[in-house]
């Protein structure tokens, strides 16, 4: 199994109060599979993803990664498989505004230290992939809504990722650019292996999907 | 992460925001300029009075041992002199000498004073390097006159006219020098114009101004040459000792040595308080710029929580942020340092030119504001760049 969480609960403190956004979670996700996470807005479904993502540590209950518990992992080795392993996608694209197309491409590659030849094609490629070839050199901030999802995707898969969590990756584009990003995944899925771990909104996009979890008020249905 | 990636990174960051970079700069480069400009100037003026002290043209060093007569019945009617040659020999035994001779006074530039019509005007004295003056008036010395000991002297134009407006006239004259009379036979251009104009006014032939001089002189001082490696001020003291045990005037007197410092210690002494009172407030700027820095890196970390959650996400470590933050901090004060230093010995150089010495830049202020930078770099951003390494990754990708 690459992913189990075991009875995995996580609250938030505001004020007095503590708020439960998961409830006794338990799910498994194999190698190779493609999960689609629904559930209505707020129910806790990007909670859900940060914390497989490894981005959340504050959580009570059992997260195995690998048949290895996440607690035993050090900050630092998390931070390798996140860059290893993990494409992610943010729901807010979790783009540096700053930088250029290229340069925000390629930050997994720069931490992993590979070189600059080799980095520079892989980076041409995976933009070849979202369909932005002709827009490296142009700073992030120009760019559109959608543009930006598909910049956050061509960094998510850059680093050839063992994973990839997408949260609402096609929520900015419209249909034929979401079905072309929905065939990037499912070509990943099939004939690379790559597990998909989407959230999303879209019913559609479930036919992609092999397996469904349900978050409804914190709580999983499979 | 390359080195390299984490300085174009640092860069990049500091170009985001130009104005406040700059801003954040012009307190270190005020106070690092400041600095330099006075040690500059306090090296340069150290280099030349070190030049002066040593007055031998190679780079040997030497000091000069003087005797103090307070018996001066002993030395009246050449009885005896404050030097002889056993006290030499002496010396020598010293460790740490390398020579030792006699320094007569004559060696040195001196003033005479002349009788013109009843009026007396001073003017220095020196010596011809045989041949080379520009004669304008008479002639050259001949090598006769030279090996046969003839007084005869060559002086400037400007001390000629002081003697007689109508220049032939002057040639052929008497002057007293020291109670020789010495007659003209040339005139050469130049004089006493400029301030540092170091032209003697009368140039005599060394030769025969040291044959008629000795006679009379007795030797004031030995020169002692310091072998290399050896502190001069040691070998001085302990030559002092020597003398003050068995030096053959020791009972007449003090050997004692001749501090040339204290001609400069004037000097000196402004330029040392002008340092450390420079150096105070350049202190007080310095680190009143490192808190702007600190402020600014502050600033920054707050304001790029979100870069700093994206690259965290995409498996930045945490240390790889810490230098991140650390790498910009240190780009700006040293490249601050690095502008200051170039301002400071720009400075350093326009003074200078006012002044009898020359600046130039050294291992020892590069060095200083290399590592200045680095510190002021290092106290001021390494808390900041802890607090963006240390922060919460779920917290900022909200
Ligand atoms: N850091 C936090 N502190 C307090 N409450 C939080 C925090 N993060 C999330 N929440 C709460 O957790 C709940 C679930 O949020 P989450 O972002 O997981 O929802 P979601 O399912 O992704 O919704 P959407 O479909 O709109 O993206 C929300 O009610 C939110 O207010
Ligand atoms: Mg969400």
């Amino acid at each position: 199994m690459l992913i189990t969480l075991d009875d995995v609960t996580k609250s938030y403190v505001l004020g007095k109060q503590r708020v439960t956004i998961l409830k006794n979670v338990s799910l498994s996700i194999a190698e190779g599979d493609f999960v689609g996470i629904m559930g209505r807005s707020g129910s806790g479904k990007s909670t859900l993803v940060n914390l497989i993502g490894f981005l959340d540590r504050q959580f009570s209950g059992e997260y195995y990664f690998e048949e290895k518990l996440v607690d035993q992992y050090t900050d630092d080795e998390l931070s390798k498989i996140r860059n290893e392993h993990v494409g992610f996608v943010f729901q807010n694209f979790g783009l540096i505004e700053a930088m250029t197309v290229t340069e925000n491409v390629e930050l997994p590659l720069l931490y992993a230290g590979i070189a600059n030849q080799t980095k520079t094609q892989l980076v041409l490629e995976s933009l070849r992939r979202v369909g932005l070839e002709g827009l490296e050199k142009q700073s992030v901030k120009l760019l559109s809504g959608g543009q930006r999802q598909r910049v956050a995707i061509a960094r998510a898969i850059v680093n050839q990722p063992k994973f990839i969590i997408a949260d609402e990756p096609t929520g900015a584009l419209d249909s034929k650019t979401s079905l072309e990003i929905m065939k990037l995944f499912r070509d990943l899925n099939i004939n690379h292996g790559v597990t998909i771990i989407l959230v999303t909104h879209d019913v559609n996009l479930m036919t992609y999907c092999s397996r469904e979890i349900k978050v409804s008020d914190g709580e999983v249905s499979l | 992460m390359k080195i390299s990636e984490v300085i174009t990174n640092a860069y990049q960051a500091l170009r985001q925001n130009t104005r406040r970079s700059l801003l954040t700069m012009i307190g270190i480069i005020i106070g690092i300029s400041s600095v330099i400009t006075i040690l500059s100037l306090g090296r340069g003026f150290e280099m030349y009075t070190v030049r002066n002290l040593t007055t031998s043209n190679d780079k040997q060093v030497s000091v000069d041992i003087m005797f103090n007569p307070t018996d001066l019945t002993q030395f009246a009617n050449s009885k005896m002199s404050y030097f002889s040659d056993v006290d030499l020999n002496f010396v020598r035994q010293v460790e740490g000498v390398n020579k030792v001779e006699y320094v007569k006074q004559s060696d040195n530039l001196l003033s005479v004073e002349l009788n013109v019509r009843n009026k007396k005007i001073t003017k220095s004295l020196g010596f011809s390097n045989f041949g080379v003056d520009k004669i304008e008036f008479g002639r050259q010395f001949r090598s006769e006159e030279n090996n046969g000991h003839q007084k005869v002297v060559l002086i400037s134009k400007d001390t000629a006219k002081d003697i007689n407006q109508d220049l032939t006239k002057v040639i052929g004259t008497g002057i007293d020098i020291k109670g020789e009379l010495y007659q003209v036979v040339g005139i050469y251009m130049g004089g006493s114009e400029g301030l540092f104009d170091t032209t003697p006014d009368i140039k005599v032939s060394k030769k025969t101004y040291q044959y008629y001089e000795n006679n009379r002189d007795r030797p004031m001082q030995i020169k002692v040459i310091v072998t290399k490696d050896f502190k001069p001020s040691n070998v001085s003291k302990n030559v002092i000792k020597k003398l003050n045990n068995i030096g053959s005037s020791r009972n007449f007197g003090k050997y004692e040595t001749f501090d040339m410092g204290a001609l400069t210690d004037g000097i000196g002494k402004v330029l040392k308080m002008l340092t450390y009172f420079i150096s105070g407030i350049a202190g007080i700027s310095l680190f009143i710029a490192g808190v702007g820095v600190m402020n600014m890196m502050y600033t920054s970390v707050s304001e790029r929580t979100k870069e700093i959650g994206v690259r965290r996400s995409v498996g930045a470590r945490r240390r790889d942020i810490r230098n991140q933050f650390l790498a910009e901090g240190l780009m700006l004060t040293v490249s601050s340092g690095i502008i200051g230093y170039i301002l400071g010995y720009l400075i350093a150089l326009i003074i200078s030119i006012m002044l009898p010495f020359r600046v130039s830049p050294d291992f020892f202020t590069i060095s200083l504001t290399i590592i200045v930078t680095l510190i002021i770099g290092l106290v001021f951003s390494i808390t900041p760049a802890n607090m963006a390494s240390k922060k919460d990754l779920v917290e900022i990708l909200r």
